[in-house]
């Protein structure tokens, strides 16, 4: 349990107590899993893919078409987060080990070839001989397969339309180079490694809240000023919090603050709805690419508490709207009980366009988030164009004070 | 062009509907500020280097057995802030971006 100076910007890491398990509980999530020949069940062919329409996978052959488990009914994650203690971690969130290969040889079972999957991009790969796919979905610890898939909902027609329309609002300023080679057919679709995480935690705030009784004006020299009455109270809220789904980004690359990508872009189309997230199967991956996790619970876990404090004090705000003026929290106290957590891959569909200014590069997206369709990019701005149409603003801005100022007198 | 003038007359509007005597003054301080302005607004159209995830709003929670107590302390008067000094209860700290 910790208590934290809300000025101090540390998030708070409360850590089980001692009565609590000593070391996280496991979710077995690839029990039935199994590597290799994965076969439709009607006919026996490897070919399978996900259906967009139907968010189901169909066989390429026989178009028998099936679904996977949901998750959330078959391991109840949405279900009895008060009861949550200590940690709770899905088999496929366990720690990466770093002497775990990322390139993988298996055998073919059709026909005893090796085939290679680098895992970093995929956990499928097609036998150069036979022409079969091999799957991997057991988990070894490499970060490379997840607890769960979210399913492509959006077509590649649907991402193309909305990102030609998001960037066709934004063409004036663009970059001259940027409008000339923009080809939103080279939208890609990846599944992203996300954590998702359910926490227990008790909240106790206390501090100080403002209500205004009166709101007038008083004369200052020559001029007007408005003045506020306000009552002051002490004010506490205890409660506990029941946070379900928060989503995290598990992949350093994304959750890097560097200059040289717009990783922003990436986290602003979040939320998705993952309790649709079915039990993971490399054939969702198919036609699609994968970044594989690379960070561990232990690295996301601070990130993780702070953020369900902010949800905390967010959560009081409907019980303080008396408080018009605001409210000071001088104590805030947020001790989690319990954590639960499932790593995932989420889809989306990204375009991605290199800037290269002198010896300095950027990475521009424009993502979309492939099950809500929320769209977000950034755009490179033809900054001569943008300077000018400035000025002209300052010299028209300019010239209006003037009058206005004359005219005040 | 169009753009310029549009941000101009829109600011103009949000300074006009904030009343009181001090507009006339405001106004002409933004007016001076136009290229500035005009510059932001623009590039943050473009680039969108604001947005991120809003884990604390969009992320479902439940609150359970919530308690307060509030007591009154004393009252303030003549205060120039329409906000409450040192107000943090929409403070964010876990922003990744």
């Amino acid at each position: 349990m910790t208590d934290t100076d809300p000025n101090s910007g540390q998030a708070p890491v409360d850590l089980p107590g001692p009565e609590e398990p000593t070391g996280p509980q496991t979710l077995r999530t690839d029990k039935d899993a199994k590597d290799g020949l994965n076969k439709c069940a009607r006919c026996g062919a490897t070919d399978i893919s996900l259906n967009p329409a139907t968010g189901k996978l169909r066989c390429g052959f026989c178009r028998f078409e099936w679904d996977n488990v949901i998750m959330n009914e078959a391991f109840g994650l949405d279900k009895g987060i008060g009861d949550l203690r200590g940690v709770v971690m899905g088999s496929g969130s366990a720690d990466i080990v770093p002497s775990t290969d990322v390139v993988l040889t298996f055998k073919c079972s059709a026909c005893g070839a090796e085939v290679v999957i680098d895992t970093d991009h995929s956990t499928q790969a097609r036998c150069h001989w036979c022409r079969n796919v091999l799957s991997m979905n057991q988990q070894i610890p490499n970060g490379a397969v997840p607890d769960m898939v979210l399913p492509f909902r959006l077509t590649k027609e649907d991402a193309v339309k909305r990102i030609a329309d998001f960037v066709g609002r934004r063409k004036f300023y663009a970059h001259p180079r940027f409008r000339a080679e923009f080809n939103p057919e080279n939208v890609m679709g990846i599944y992203l490694p996300y954590m998702v995480v359910d926490v227990n935690a008790h909240a106790n705030f206390r501090g100080q809240g403002e209500h205004q009784t009166r709101s007038y004006t008083v004369k200052v020299g020559d001029n007007q000023e408005r003045r506020y009455d306000a009552d002051l109270y002490d004010v506490t809220r205890d409660f506990d919090l029941h946070v379900n789904d928060l989503t995290v980004e598990s992949s350093s690359e994304r959750l890097s603050r560097t200059s040289s990508a717009t990783n922003n872009i990436i986290n602003s189309i979040m939320p998705f709805d993952v309790e649709n997230a079915v039990a993971y199967d490399s054939n969702y991956l198919a036609g699609f690419t994968s970044e594989r996790r690379d960070t561990n619970l232990d690295e996301l876990t601070p990130m993780v508490l702070a953020q369900a404090q902010d949800i905390a004090r967010y959560q009081a705000l409907p019980s303080l709207s008396f408080y018009d003026r605001g409210v000071r929290w001088d104590h805030e106290q947020v001790t989690v009980a319990g954590q639960r957590w499932v790593s995932a891959y989420l889809p989306v569909w990204l375009y991605s366009y290199h800037q290269v200014k002198g010896n300095r590069s950027q990475l521009h997206y424009v993502a979309v988030n492939a099950r809500t369709g929320e769209t977000m990019g950034s755009v490179p701005i033809n900054q001569a164009r943008l300077v000018a149409a400035s000025a002209v603003a300052q010299v028209v801005g300019t010239v209006l004070a003037v009058i206005i100022f004359l005219a005040g007198g | 062009m169009l753009d310029i003038a549009q941000v101009l007359l829109t600011t103009s509007e949000v300074l006009a509907a904030d009343g009181g005597d001090d507009d006339a003054g405001g106004l002409g301080l933004l007016f001076l500020l136009a290229g500035p302005v005009f510059y932001g607004i623009i590039f943050m159209r473009y680039r969108n280097s604001d947005k991120r995830h809003k884990h604390e709003s969009e992320t479902q929670a439940e609150v359970v057995d919530l308690t307060g107590d509030d007591q009154f302390v004393q009252s303030r008067k003549g205060l120039s802030s329409s906000a409450m000094q040192g107000a943090n209860h929409r403070a964010v700290k876990g922003k990744v971006h």
